[in-house]
């Protein structure tokens, strides 16, 4: 059971109906394009799914319906059902809801649910459809937004992120999201940078395989970069190049990119993970770089598959 | 009786509805004070559910109720979240038949499913709006009258008639012994099969369906099927194959008998050989009649130990009211090979002695008697087993 816990996480995903959860999901998670999700249905009850991410970490979806009846479903007959054993929950609002008094009623409902349920949870706000907002009005309607959210989160403590499916905002709010649920981080983390500095990358970036979700980055360039959402916008465009790849009935397996400044690398790192390696011009020939990638590689497998492992092990000492 | 017919659909805002209902305030409560037969939104989920549900019959039964609906989704770019989802769905209580209902709900589904494709009838509110009274009269219709004819507009019209379903009858057998319930020769008209023209002279009670076949100059598989059906409708009853090296016995069914005064009546008037009309035999005699069945004595030497008292009474008669109503049953000799494998080279009777088949099935089948088949077993390693 607990080795279960350990692996598998509770995240819901909630908020009106017609906000954009499981248009965000098949984005995220099932290789959609923005423009495919017009074709979706309205999602009846609750839609589970299990996303493996990573070796160890099994993201157990919960896409709630959000129409009224739903709503009253949830808070009332299946309350417990569905707002135990939450680990993550992501509440969408709509930016151009009519009704935005309504909705906060409603979600201090289920913020109210949560607390009583599942008090560690994280709670995450999307303030979604943010390209229907114009460009200089959103930073100021986003910030007012929040806060308001933040005074009827009944003393929980939320994260707010602006996103819009049809730019990379989304994976910068869900590469955030992941980010909170990944077991031994700092391991990984600390490992990275150390790759960084063997290969003397300028960065380093790792990728979720399937959702090319950020999972860790490691910059040691000296200047700041102008760019500070690069990341985001790699996982969207290399997110969309895999897309056509798969019309073209061939996968995406690496990239390499020489330019006058710079020459970057994408490849698979671990069965989970890609890599993307930015060297400054000159430093190293490419081939020398991708076999740094080689090297590394059986490294990071068996860093994910020890921290798997070390869970199970976990569990086994609890019995 | 139908409880309650209802139409919902999945509203892109508002999620699962009840648009109509009739009656009133059966499904959901609106101004009504009387409260609804169940909880609509403990079963919504089986009302309007995802798309893997819908386009099949779903039955689920809650508080005491059965609910019988046909979501039916239609996919299309002009519904707002590119769904149309709908069910008209028949309430009834959990516990009566409701397999004449099924085909009801899925037909009316199919003519909506129809109409919504051909001018978006449901998804239009106006014309949407007349469905409250097509459910009502259909309702009432069915209720009352077991059929109904609504026209809904010049090319379409609602009609149903619900059906009784019985379960399918028990496979026959070619030994099995066919009596009458009915008289079927004032029932069958130039009409019927040809087949059952031939055979109906020769159901008796007497006769087993092999029999039948043979005397009717009859195709055995046809005159099987004929069986079939008549006991499909109840005109039939099995018995039997009659003969006095039968052994029958009495089950705990007797005790029916004892008490009920009507069924001894039928019993005395049956079994008289001299016919309804002639002198009854007294019951308490009859009974013990009976209750002297017993295992191990063949209805050989039963009638002889009991001939005097048999006058006036038909024996073949008296042993099918007993099986027929159920306080008798046979007891069936099955030949059992002594190794417990069947006796292989031997011929045709070899087959046919596996311990599983009884004499009335082996002497039906090779067309020989009893007598025979012992015969031909005498000096193999058989037991007779009874049971």
């Amino acid at each position: 059971m607990e080795e279960r816990k350990g692996r598998k996480k509770k995240v819901l995903l909630m908020g009106k109906s017609g906000s954009g959860k499981s248009s965000m999901r098949s984005i995220v998670f099932s290789n959609y394009v923005a423009k495919d999700t017009r074709r979706l249905g309205a999602t009846i009850d609750v839609e589970h799914s299990h996303v493996r991410f990573l070796g160890n970490l099994t993201l157990n979806l919960w896409d709630c319906g959000g129409q009224d009846a739903f709503m009253e479903n949830y808070l009332s007959q299946q309350r417990d059902h569905i707002f135990k054993n939450v680990e993550v929950l992501i509440y969408v609002f709509d930016i151009e809801s009519r009704e935005f008094e309504r909705d906060l009623i409603t979600y201090s409902s289920c913020i109210e649910a949560l607390r009583d349920n599942s008090s560690n949870a994280l709670i995450f706000c999307l303030v979604h459809k943010m390209d229907l907002v114009q460009n200089e009005m959103r930073e100021r309607l986003f910030l007012e937004r929040s806060a308001v959210l933040r005074e009827r989160s009944r003393g929980m403590d939320i994260v707010c992120y602006p996103t819009s499916i049809w730019d990379e905002t989304l994976y910068k709010a869900w590469a955030q999201i992941v980010y909170n649920l990944i077991p031994n981080l700092p391991q990984l983390e600390s490992h990275l940078r150390r790759f960084a500095e063997i290969a003397e990358a300028e960065e380093v970036i790792l990728f979720e395989r399937t959702t090319f979700l950020v999972i860790s980055a490691v910059t040691r360039a000296s200047e700041p970069n102008p760019f500070p959402d690069r990341f985001e916008k790699i996982s969207n465009i290399v997110k969309q190049f895999k897309q056509s790849c798969t019309k073209m009935a061939s996968n995406f397996t690496a990239f390499e990119l020489r330019a006058h400044s710079f020459s970057a690398f994408i490849d698979v790192l671990t069965p989970n993970t890609y890599i993307l390696v930015v060297m400054p011009a000159n430093a190293a020939e490419s081939a020398t770089t991708l076999m740094n990638i080689a090297v590394a590689r059986k490294h990071f497998e068996k860093l994910e598959k020890d921290s798997g492992g070390r869970v199970a092990e976990r569990a086994l000492d609890g019995h | 009786m139908i409880k309650s017919i209802f139409y919902s659909h999945f509203h892109p805002a508002i999620g699962p509805q009840v648009v109509y209902q009739v009656p009133d305030g059966s499904v959901t409560t609106g101004s009504h004070s009387t409260p609804p037969l169940f909880d609509f939104d403990t079963v919504s989920e089986y009302i309007i559910p995802k798309q893997t549900l819908c386009d099949r019959l779903v039955t689920v039964c809650t508080n005491k109720y059965r609910i019988l609906g046909y979501p039916v989704v239609l996919d299309d770019r002009k519904y707002a979240r590119n769904k149309f989802i709908f069910n008209f769905a028949v309430v009834l209580d959990e516990d009566v038949e409701f397999s004449t209902y099924k085909s009801v709900v899925r037909k009316v589904a199919k003519l909506f499913k129809a109409l919504e494709e051909q001018s978006g009838f449901l998804s239009n509110e106006v014309t949407r709006s007349g469905v409250y009274a097509l459910i009502e009269q259909v309702m009432e219709d069915l209720n009352n009258y077991s059929e109904c004819m609504i026209p809904i507009n010049e090319s379409n019209t609602i009609n149903i008639k619900l059906f009784p379903t019985y379960a399918p009858p028990p496979p026959v057998k070619p030994y099995y012994v066919p009596l009458c319930t009915v008289r079927l020769e004032v029932l069958m008209d130039v009409n019927w099969d040809l087949t059952m023209q031939k055979i109906v002279p020769f159901i008796d009670g007497i006769n087993s369906v092999k029999r039948i076949s043979e005397l009717a100059d009859a195709d055995y598989t046809l005159t099987k099927k004929c069986i079939e059906h008549l006991l499909y409708y109840g005109c039939l009853i099995m018995v039997d194959l009659f003969q006095f090296s039968a052994i029958y016995a009495c089950t705990a069914e007797i005790s029916v008998l004892v008490s009920d005064t009507s069924l001894q009546e039928e019993c005395q008037l049956y079994v008289s050989s001299s016919g309804p009309l002639g002198s009854k035999m007294p019951f308490p005699q009859l009974l013990q009649l009976y209750t002297s069945l017993t295992q191990g004595l063949t209805l050989k030497k039963w009638c002889i130990e009991n001939a005097v008292r048999l006058g006036g009474v038909d024996v073949r008669r008296f042993i099918s009211f007993g099986v027929v109503k159920g306080f008798l049953y046979r007891s069936h000799r099955y030949p059992v090979p002594g190794d417990g494998k069947r006796p292989e080279g031997r011929g045709e009777l070899a087959r046919w002695v596996d311990g599983g088949r009884h004499f009335d099935e082996i002497c039906t089948e090779l067309g020989v008697s009893e007598k025979e088949v012992l015969g031909m077993l005498e000096g193999w390693d058989v037991q007779i087993v009874h049971r």
